[in-house]
Parts: C-alpha cells; sequence; structure tokens
C-alpha cells in the first residue's frame, strides 16, 4: 500500500474489528475495570496472545512487506513519560470510556457524546504541543 | 443462531474478537509495513485545522504532510464501525452513553464537558506516553517492546483507580 487513501481499507477492517469486539461499549470498559463483566480483558488477552504468536513467526522468518521491503518491527521507544502519560491517559479512558482508535468507532455507530470525546483528544495533542517546549525540558521526547 | 446472526447481528464472543484484531497486527506489516497505531494521527487532525501552526512538536516527521496514511486510517475506523452497525440493523443516533447518564448526569451539557475532559486526558496523556492502547497494548506487548508493558500498566493503573472512584465511591 503505497497512496494515503488505500488505508481506509484497514481502517474499515479495524473500525468493524473494534465495534464487533465491543470495544466501543462504554459499559464494557466500566465493567472491565469494576471487575463485573470481564469480556474486553478475554478479548484483549486473546489479541495479545495472538498477536504475540503471529509477531513471534513474522520475526523468525522475516518474511517481505506487500511494500516490497522486508517487514520492520519498528516499536515505541521507552522514556520518563511512558508511565505517566500512561496513567494520564487511563484517566482519560475511565472518565470517557473510550481511547483514540475506539471513539472512532462511537462516532460510527452514532454514539453522539463520542463528539465531545473526539475533541478533546485533538485539544488534548494540541495541548501538548503547546507544552512541548517545556516537556521537553523534562526529558519527554515526541 | 445462523452463521449471519453469529458474525453481523451479534456482538462478537471474547475468542473472535480478539483473534482477528491479535491477527490485524501481523497483517498490517505484511501488507503496509507499518506498525499500528492510532493517537498520532489526531496530530495530522489538529494541523487540518492549525494548517500554519509554528509549534515544533506539530511539525514532526509524521507531520510534514497533513494527509498522511493516518487521517484515512481514521476515517476508516469510523467508516467501519457504522459498517459494522447498518448490518447489525439498528443504526440510530444514540444520546446516551450507557450507564453514565443514569448513574453520574442525565443532563447533556454536562455529559458534554465530562466526555471533552476525559477527551482532553486521552489526547495529552497519549502524546506523553508516546501512543495510545492500539500502539502500547495491542502492538507493543506483543513485540515485546518495554515501553508497551510500562505505558500498559499506566493505562490499567489510571482507569481502575478513576472507573472505581466514578462508581463505587462518588456516584
Amino acid at each position: 500500500m503505497k497512496k494515503p487513501y488505500m488505508f481506509l481499507l484497514p481502517g474499515i477492517v479495524f473500525g468493524f474489528l473494534l465495534s464487533k469486539a465491543g470495544f466501543s461499549d462504554y459499559d464494557l470498559f466500566m465493567d472491565m475495570f469494576l471487575f463485573t463483566d470481564l469480556k474486553l480483558i478475554w478479548t484483549m488477552f486473546t489479541a495479545i496472545g495472538v498477536a504475540m504468536v503471529s509477531m513471534s513467526i513474522v520475526r523468525r522468518f522475516k518474511p517481505r512487506s506487500l511494500t516490497g521491503e522486508p517487514v520492520q518491527i519498528k516499536t515505541k521507544q521507552l522514556h520518563r513519560g511512558t508511565l505517566i502519560g500512561g496513567l494520564i491517559f487511563g484517566a482519560g479512558w475511565g472518565i470517557s470510556g473510550a481511547c483514540p482508535g475506539t471513539v472512532l468507532a462511537q462516532l460510527g455507530e452514532g454514539k453522539i457524546l463520542a463528539v465531545f470525546t473526539f475533541l478533546g483528544i485533538a485539544c488534548g495533542v494540541y495541548l501538548f504541543a503547546l507544552l512541548y517546549p517545556k516537556l521537553k525540558k523534562m526529558g519527554i521526547p515526541l | 443462531m445462523t452463521m449471519y446472526d453469529f458474525l453481523f447481528i451479534n456482538p462478537w464472543p471474547w475468542w473472535l474478537g480478539g483473534a482477528l484484531i491479535g491477527l490485524f497486527v501481523p497483517l498490517f506489516y505484511l501488507t503496509a509495513n507499518l506498525p499500528l497505531g492510532v493517537s498520532t494521527g489526531y496530530g495530522n487532525l489538529c494541523k487540518i485545522v492549525v494548517r500554519n501552526t509554528k509549534l515544533e512538536a506539530l511539525n514532526a516527521k509524521p507531520y510534514k504532510k497533513i494527509f498522511t496514511w493516518r487521517v484515512f486510517f481514521i476515517i476508516g475506523i469510523f467508516m467501519g464501525a457504522a459498517i459494522a452497525k447498518v448490518l447489525s440493523g439498528d443504526y440510530t443516533l444514540i444520546t446516551e452513553m450507557g450507564r453514565f447518564n443514569s448513574t453520574v448526569t442525565g443532563s447533556f451539557t454536562l455529559s458534554m464537558l465530562w466526555f471533552f475532559t476525559g477527551g482532553v486526558l486521552l489526547g495529552f496523556g497519549a502524546r506523553i506516553a508516546g501512543g495510545c492502547p492500539s500502539a502500547h497494548t495491542i502492538h507493543g506487548i506483543p513485540c515485546l517492546a518495554p515501553s508497551g508493558f510500562l505505558a500498559t500498566a499506566g493505562f490499567f493503573a489510571g482507569g481502575l483507580l478513576v472507573v472505581n472512584l466514578i462508581y463505587r465511591i462518588l456516584f
């Protein structure tokens, strides 16, 4: 896949999966954190397990991607912001019952209040960009 | 229950949703050679609004161009969920968010503020942590990235704390 618009297709697949798996369901996230229904935990564990096994196969056989290059696994850097950023994010997750991917699925499903979560995320990203000169000095990279 | 009902009408069981989301990670590498991730794309959305911003963080590498794959991936997620809902046969606009409106507040204005606040923490936290659960949890942990484990610990600790505060103590 070379052209940006082609990524509509994997996006549609991912959105369909998020929706059918229940990740766009506010109540299921609350149940997960309250331990009243662990469906999403099992879904997440399954996803992590399946991805872990299949990615270890990818690492072992180093296949070529359809782009023509060999598959190159890129992971995020560990830094001073990883945990604290995770905690801030977790608080937002608990308040909104969504994350940056699943809020898009909520929007697609016609959940009006997701509009405000979505706008909030964009503003939060902008807030980060505004504060970045200070955060950079504190050792938090982009 | 027919196969059609199972796949398109009802919510999926955990093993089906989990397995297919898990397979998305290697398939995204095999087709596009990219790590799964959503939150970076919100920076591209910001730049649609503030096109000429001088802010360093919004002129980093992923934002040199505005309409990158990430923008289309985001639009796709929206479309895919809409398709799932339409196929299930009960597409309607919904003003409530699950049990939130019957437990915390019935006011739409307060709900707007509530979800907006949650969103700001999501966006800000994701950029500090360098990613969201798609990049850190679904992609990072299976790729054995230390950042994935630590960020995920943060996501869950924050969520546990806040949700239990909201539903077991405050409301």
